[in-house]
């Protein structure tokens, strides 16, 4: 019975995760400036990332699931720090969003 | 010390978890190497003296608030940000800047990684000196309604731990 629960919250991560990052590549095509797709590149490399990874439960193998959670912790703290980096990178060039915001002097607040 | 030896056994724990071992000298040679990594950074960068007094216990008894308040947050900003993408797309983002507490590096890195982990935030500059961090966010229709969520969810999730 818990193989069959597991099976199935297994598989709906999965569903979850793929569906996350379909939405994710489509907005990375889609918008058109740097930070409205840091937020789209944002739902893949958070939770459409971390949803795949939990989706492990359903191996039901402690050693699986155990580099899984590893995974979901590194990304977790990895993911963050690299769309902050872009972002810090886009707005010291002086990138604007599509309204127009977002554009500074190189250099301003060092 | 505590924090030390807390540190010294949570990277021990993450080796040993990577290892899938816990041989006598897998321990051993984990507990070297974590040692060595904080005594290395210690060095390379000064400690600066602790912004808060709060004991170990207090903050530790704070955790589950910290991550399941992220987790909720992770939830609602994944909801709005799929909503936004896959409908018209973000017709109000922007960039609003908010004044964080003056809680020293850690605290500032800590709600940094936690906003920036969230997909309909992300952080564009972090000042912790200057106390202020520039969040881009997908509805900047009303900033002062970006700044008080964000003020809420330092005050209910992160302040306990990281303050």
């Amino acid at each position: 019975m818990i193989s069959i629960v597991l099976d199935v919250v297994g598989g709906a991560l999965l569903l979850i995760g793929l569906v996350l990052l379909t939405i994710s590549l489509v907005g990375v095509l889609r918008l058109p400036d740097t930070y409205s797709q840091l937020h789209a590149q944002g739902l893949a490399a958070g939770p459409g990332v971390v949803a795949i990874l939990a989706s492990s439960i359903a191996t039901e193998d402690a050693t699986i699931i155990t580099f899984a959670l590893l995974a979901i912790a590194f990304v977790a703290l990895t993911s963050p720090v690299a769309g902050h980096a872009i972002a810090r990178a886009a707005h010291r060039r002086g990138n604007r969003d599509a309204r127009g915001t977002g554009s500074r002097s190189a250099g301003e607040g060092e | 010390m505590p924090a030390m030896l807390l540190r010294v056994v949570v990277l021990t724990s993450i080796y040993l978890l990577a290892l899938t071992s816990l041989h006598p000298g897998d321990v051993l040679v984990g507990l070297v190497l974590s040692t060595l990594v904080l005594v290395v950074s210690r060095r390379v960068r000064p400690r600066q003296p602790p912004p808060s007094t709060l004991p170990l216990g207090r903050r530790l008894a704070g955790v589950p608030a910290l991550l399941g308040g992220t987790l909720v947050d992770l939830a609602v900003g994944t909801w709005r940000t799929a909503a936004c993408l896959v409908g018209r797309g973000p017709a109000s983002a922007g960039l609003v800047e908010v004044p964080i507490p003056r809680g020293g590096e850690v605290s500032a890195a800590a709600w940094g990684v936690r906003v920036g982990f969230v997909p309909d935030t992300v952080v564009v500059e972090l000042d912790e000196e200057r106390g202020r961090m520039l969040l881009h966010v997908l509805d900047a229709s009303d900033p002062e309604a970006v700044v008080a969520a964000q003020l809420h969810s330092y005050e209910r999730r992160q302040r306990r731990v990281f303050p």
